[in-house]
């Protein structure tokens, strides 16, 4: 019996950690508008470097780098999402993430026009996406925050890099 | 239970207290509750309780032990499974997981030993290590309560017992039966790993027959050959009368277990395990005694005959936990000295040595472009690539195992088939130590069996048949390997019949593979074989003349990039060379150019390169175009069509003619430039990319850049006869 409460506090703390971090969200700009993406899901975030381009893949598959080894597809967000496209500068980065695939976690860079910070959202300060009324869901955004009255695009990045995701971010025109 | 508990005292003699903390004492509790008596229980209890609060000694927890064992003492003939303690899957997922690893492990080398020893007998080496792999079998279902194959495994157990003691001989009747064991035993295997994946398991046969048959031989050696086993009996108990006199406060436990060994009819095995025990105790406090008495002459045969049994019967029992070797002088040739590791590790680590290379060579280059390098830095850099270059190849021979395994799987259907077939055959195995890639042995597992059993069927024939043009009755298949030029070759090669190319001639011509006047080398003829749906044979077997196994086998040895070469003469016999590259995450490339793009084409689909001329250039209808070269059309792909890329020049004369062949087909293709040449790590590219046909990978160039490897095959049939076909 000891030994299980114990147990149970441990989980509690853990999930308690857990919980914490899972509200620690990476934004990031593409052209004017800022998202954020769970820091959890992310692996590091690398400088713009050279990206070998694979034929017969839509644009906004940039194609793949050289993480350490490791050969990792690149994409473009602004692209995917169908934003204006952005002129890569000295402030583009490319932000790792890790997501699930059909065999196992894979890791997928995201290129993105600069990350600024970190924030803490918590899940009350998260709104719904709003409906457009358009018709049309818009499945990569898992909500909308406002921070400091400016509001900041919360994505599922699982959503964003199912390989069987054609769909653009409806909403952004 | 009382098998449960005598692991748990083993347990508790090598590790101590510690025993009874481990995981499987809640089910032994559970169990105990059930069946057993209170005391039992309580006395059970008390241990756990102590333990887990760590105030229990390894004295106690001894002592404990043998109190447990006392209790349950007079053993109820255990071959009567009892309910087992039912482990609830997915809390000992990783008990079950190692179960299932381990037991295939002991499955192989009994069959591997079990064919050994039939064909000598007086192997007893072997005995004992399939005695030793069943018991350990039998150890490990018992603590997670697999009902099935703890009693098979313990009436084979018995049986090999007898045929260990030299109260019974093994002949092939008893090979049979352990054959058959061991294969319920996989079956059952099997069947927790499908539960373990959460996928369907299979239907197990029913083991009652089986148990029932082994039982049976069992008790005729039993009651037949009576008086070797009393002899036997009296013997152990010599032993103990001479211990006796010298540790006196062991005497009424041995007492007890000779007792029982005299009185016990069913299971002789167990009661010996039982004065092994108790041998194993009083050899401790014979040592203590000894070395106060001094008495040289008693000690010195009790010493000599007690480690024997010892040994023997506590070895296997012991390989749950790693156990300190002085206790058990024979577990030191068990153990093995391998670790597991998964194989994403060693891609993992396969990736940082190559990518440790790129920078040691990038390093390199630095230093070699400046001027002013020291010379003890330049030493230095050297060093340091021979090291490199050292850890790559360690890196990669991780990844390698021996093919031997391999054909030890095959010898035994090699035997059943022979015999179901009534012919008789000899299996020579040769370079079983030859080492490949663990991928391309498992990938080869497959097509060798096709082979072996097309080399049974067709390729050998029956005694008489044999007889009649003058070979002896006994055939011969020889199955080897060895390494050739940075190439794997594995042969089967059958003394049978040979293969009659006029009769595989007539044959595809019959079935509209070939036509009349097509003319064919004797090699290409072979080969025809291998087309889907082909068999000279007249009538079907069970096993083959379906005409599937050589397309299998076709497809198979492709994939693992290799290729099939037959030599055959008519009467004499066939001979299959598979030569087979060392391992599939390297291979050698070209690095070519299309525009800003670098490619790699695999060395091995590319046949030869040329710098074209105008006049080798010629249209068909005005779209496809064709490459006549030293007499022969080829088609001609550009790459950069394919790829919709932009190249450097669309005029034939400005670029490379790279002949590619895949499945026998040739074709040009056009590409800018050569780069050169190179070895490089294959690795996969994200689903993302799998929609891309042409490409079969990528990899890490020299300077650290990505470049992406072609699939010849993809390339030649992208929106071509493949897209019609389909």
């Amino acid at each position: 019996m000891e030994i299980q409460s114990i147990q149970t506090t441990g989980t509690n703390a853990a999930a308690a950690a857990h919980r914490g971090s899972a509200d620690k969200h990476l934004i990031f700009s593409l052209g004017k508008e800022e998202f954020g993406i769970q820091v959890l899901a992310i692996k590091e975030i690398i400088g713009m470097q050279e990206v070998t381009p694979v034929p017969k893949m839509p644009s906004h598959i940039k194609g793949v780098i050289n993480l350490r080894g490791q050969v990792i597809p690149v994409v473009d967000l602004s692209l995917k999402f169908m934003l204006t496209p952005q002129e890569y500068t000295y402030r583009t980065c490319i932000i790792v993430v890790r997501t699930r695939g059909a065999n196992g976690d894979r890791l997928i860079g995201a290129i993105a026009d600069g990350v600024s910070e970190v924030l803490t959202i918590a899940q009350g300060d998260i709104e719904d996406s709003p409906d457009f009324g358009n018709g049309n869901p818009t499945p990569y955004l898992k909500g909308i925050a406002k921070v400091h009255g400016k509001v900041k695009l919360l994505l599922d990045i699982h959503e964003v890099f199912r390989t069987d995701s054609v769909v653009g971010l409806n909403f952004s025109n | 239970m009382l098998q449960a508990v005598d692991d748990l005292a083993l347990q508790v003699m090598l590790k101590g207290a510690a025993a009874f903390r481990s995981k499987a004492m809640a089910s032994i509790l559970e169990v105990a509750r059930k069946t057993s008596p209170a005391d039992f229980v309580v006395e059970m209890e008390r241990l756990v309780k102590l333990a887990k609060a760590k105030t229990l000694t390894d004295e106690d927890a001894r002592n404990g032990a043998s109190a447990l064992q006392a209790i349950l003492a007079p053993p109820p003939a255990p071959p009567v499974p009892e309910p087992a303690a039912p482990v609830p899957f997915e809390e000992d997922a990783e008990l079950l997981n190692d179960f299932v690893l381990e037991a295939e492990e002991h499955l192989t080398s009994i069959e591997e030993r079990i064919l050994q020893l039939e064909k000598d007998p007086s192997l007893t080496e072997a005995i004992h290590a399939v005695f030793r792999s069943f018991h350990s079998i039998k150890g490990l279902a018992g603590f997670l309560g697999l009902d099935g194959v703890q009693a098979v495994a313990h009436e084979v157990e018995t049986l090999l017992d007898h045929a260990r003691n030299a109260r019974v001989s093994v002949d092939s009747a008893i090979v049979d039966l352990v054959l058959e064991a061991a294969e319920y035993l996989k079956d059952e295997v099997a069947a927790v790993q499908a539960r373990l994946s959460g996928s369907l398991p299979p239907v197990i046969r029913n083991n009652v027959s089986l148990l029932a048959s082994v039982r049976s031989v069992n008790e005729e050696v039993q009651s037949g050959r009576r008086a070797v086993a009393t002899a036997a009996a009296a013997e152990a108990a010599t032993v103990v009368a001479v211990v006796a006199p010298v540790a006196e406060p062991v005497a009424p436990v041995v007492d007890t277990a000779v007792t029982t060994a005299d009185v016990s009819e069913s299971s002789f095995h167990e009661e010996e395990e039982v004065v092994a025990f108790t041998l194993d105790q009083e050899e401790e406090d014979q040592a203590a005694a000894t070395a106060i008495a001094a008495q040289p002459a008693v000690p010195v045969e009790v010493v000599k005959a007690a480690p024997a049994p010892v040994a023997v019967v506590a070895a296997p029992k012991a390989v749950p936990a790693p156990a300190p070797s002085q206790q058990e002088p024979m577990r030191v040739e068990v153990a093995s000295t391998s670790v597991r590791v998964e194989t994403s590790k060693l891609d993992r680590l396969m990736d940082m040595v190559g990518e440790m290379v790129i920078a040691q060579s990038i390093l390199m280059n630095l230093s070699r472009a400046s001027a002013n390098v020291e010379t003890r830095m330049a030493g230095e850099l050297a060093q340091l690539a021979r090291i490199t270059t050292e850890v790559q190849r360690c890196a990669m021979s991780m990844r390698m195992m021996p093919i031997g395994p391999l054909f030890q799987k095959n010898a035994k259907m090699v035997r059943d088939l022979s015999r179901r077939n009534g012919k008789k055959v000899n299996l020579e195995l040769a370079g079983e130590s030859t080492e490949l890639d663990k991928t391309i042995a498992e990938e080869l597992a497959d097509p060798l069996l096709h082979m072996i059993r097309n080399a049974l069927d067709h390729g050998i024939e029956p005694p008489q048949e044999r007889l009649a043009v003058g070979k002896s009755e006994m055939a011969t298949l020889k199955i080897s390997a060895e390494h050739e030029a940075g190439q794997i070759v594995v042969s089967i090669s059958d003394d049978g019949r040979g293969l009659n190319p006029d009769k595989i001639r007539n044959k595809a011509l019959e079935r509209g593979l070939i036509d009349e006047n097509q003319h064919l080398s004797e090699q290409e003829i072979f080969h025809l074989i291998f087309a889907p749906g082909f068999s000279t044979a007249e009538k079907i077997t069970d096993i083959s003349g379906r005409g599937v196994g050589m397309d299998v086998v076709r497809q198979h040895v492709e994939h693992l990039r290799g290729r099939i070469l037959i030599e055959s003469e008519l009467g004499k016999g066939t001979t299959f060379y598979i030569h087979l590259p060392l391992t599939l995450a390297i291979i050698e490339g070209l690095v070519i150019v299309v525009g800003d793009h670098r490619y790699i084409i695999p060395l091995f689909s590319v046949r030869e390169m040329c710098r074209p001329t105008e006049d080798m250039l010629f249209t068909v209808q005005g779209q496809d175009e064709m490459i006549l070269m030293r007499g022969s059309l080829l088609p001609l792909v550009r790459l950069h069509r394919r790829f919709y890329i932009e190249p450097k020049s669309e005029t034939i004369t400005d670029g490379l003619l790279v002949v590619c062949e895949f499945a026998g087909k040739r074709f040009c293709l056009f590409v800018d430039d050569l780069l050169g040449r190179q070895e490089v790590v294959i690795k996969s590219l994200d689903e993302a990319f799998k929609s891309v046909r042409g490409l079969a990978g990528s990899a890490i160039l020299g300077d650290g850049r990505i470049g992406l490897i072609l699939d010849v095959a993809g390339i030649f049939s992208q929106n071509g006869f493949e897209g019609l076909a389909a």
